[in-house]
């Protein structure tokens, strides 16, 4: 066997020793995570009625707005969270063209408030209107 | 907070989406330690919520990346040599051990090419030496094309299977790459051991 051949050889080997490694370390890290209840759904299905089967499977189970923070779009959040995409523009009265492509900490600098009050109103906002929708109800 | 860190990185993913990433990948592959792969694990995310589309995020990340690494390369091919002796170190370049290293690169580029594609900071440095090495163009590129598709399919796919959790899994990522370092490091030593035995016994010369 030439010399570059067996290099060749242990090239794959490496290839495949790597690939089992890493299936392994990703189902073990799956398992894990499923264990504490990472992917157990937090929403209910009544949530997202609106959305067709293809959209559906795109609307994560596990939202809960804790995940909110400031580095976060508005575009994301109406995402992330199923919103109408004037729902935050009505709550909030947005009045930037940007709309929904705003960052969070760049509205927390234009109104000179603190980030982690701008994060806490949308929490609560997204909040309200996940009840809202949950109970099978119109939002305001 | 990981979000502390990587936040101005995150907003700019999500303003400019696949131009972003694009810009993200090829700086950290090109030369400047940025965090790359948590931003592709939060690309892999953010496809699963739908934001992103899958594909795009593979074709923006893989492209950018080699990209970056065959800009370090050929940059480092035609200008390394007398940029460093510009600077003053063209002692470094006449040394002995740079010498050895160099022939170390030309012996064994693969697996070291490969390799090192998973760790952001450790590729751009590899990139650097094999140009100044003198590796071949197809060599590079094709070791280079092949470490750099598994490196974002494997952080893409991750952060698109735990969807918006996947800010948990850069730990798991970390314990990849230090793991992924060892494996190459030891292959390697067992190329050059065999390749010295082989060498012992005359059969190579």
């Amino acid at each position: 066997m030439n010399e570059k051949l067996l290099h060749h050889v242990f090239l794959v080997l490496a290839i495949i020793a790597l690939t089992l490694f890493a299936s392994h370390m990703i189902v073990l890290s799956y398992r894990d995570l499923q264990s504490i209840g990472v992917f157990e759904a937090t929403r209910s299905p009544r949530s997202i009625p609106k959305l067709s089967p293809r959209r559906q499977r795109f609307v994560p189970t596990p939202v809960d707005v804790d995940l909110i923070q400031g580095w976060m779009t508005i575009a994301y959040l109406n995402r992330m969270f199923g919103l109408p995409s004037d729902y935050l523009k009505v709550e909030f009265n947005i009045t930037n063209p940007k709309y929904p492509n705003i960052v969070l900490e760049d509205i927390a600098h234009l109104n000179k408030t603190p980030i982690t009050t701008v994060v806490e109103d949308y929490k609560r906002s997204i909040a309200e209107y996940l009840i809202v929708t949950e109970a099978g109800e119109e939002p305001l | 907070m990981i979000s502390w860190i990587i936040g101005p990185f995150l907003s700019f993913l999500l303003l400019y989406k696949y131009g972003a990433l694009f810009i993200i990948a090829f700086v950290a592959a090109l030369a400047f330690p940025i965090p790359a792969s948590t931003t592709l694990l939060a690309a892999g995310g953010f496809a699963s919520q739908g934001y992103l589309e899958l594909k795009w995020v593979i074709v923006a990340a893989v492209s950018a990346n080699v990209l970056g690494d065959v800009v370090g390369y050929v940059l480092a091919r035609r200008y390394g040599e007398a940029a460093i002796n510009h600077v003053g170190f063209g002692r470094l370049l006449r040394s002995k051990r740079y010498g050895q290293l160099k022939r170390y690169i030309c012996d064994y580029p693969e697996s070291l090419i490969y390799f090192t594609r998973f760790l952001t900071e450790a590729g751009p440095g590899v990139n650097i030496l094999s140009g100044l090495s003198g590796v071949p163009l197809r060599t590079f590129l094709v070791f280079d094309v092949l470490g750099e598709i598994s490196y974002v399919l494997l952080n893409v796919f991750l952060g698109y299977s735990l969807g918006t959790q996947w800010e948990q899994s850069t730990g798991f990522l970390m314990k990849v790459a230090l793991t992924v370092v060892p494996v190459g490091i030891t292959i390697n030593l067992m190329q050059v051991l065999l390749f010295r035995r082989r060498r012992a016994n005359g059969r190579i010369q």
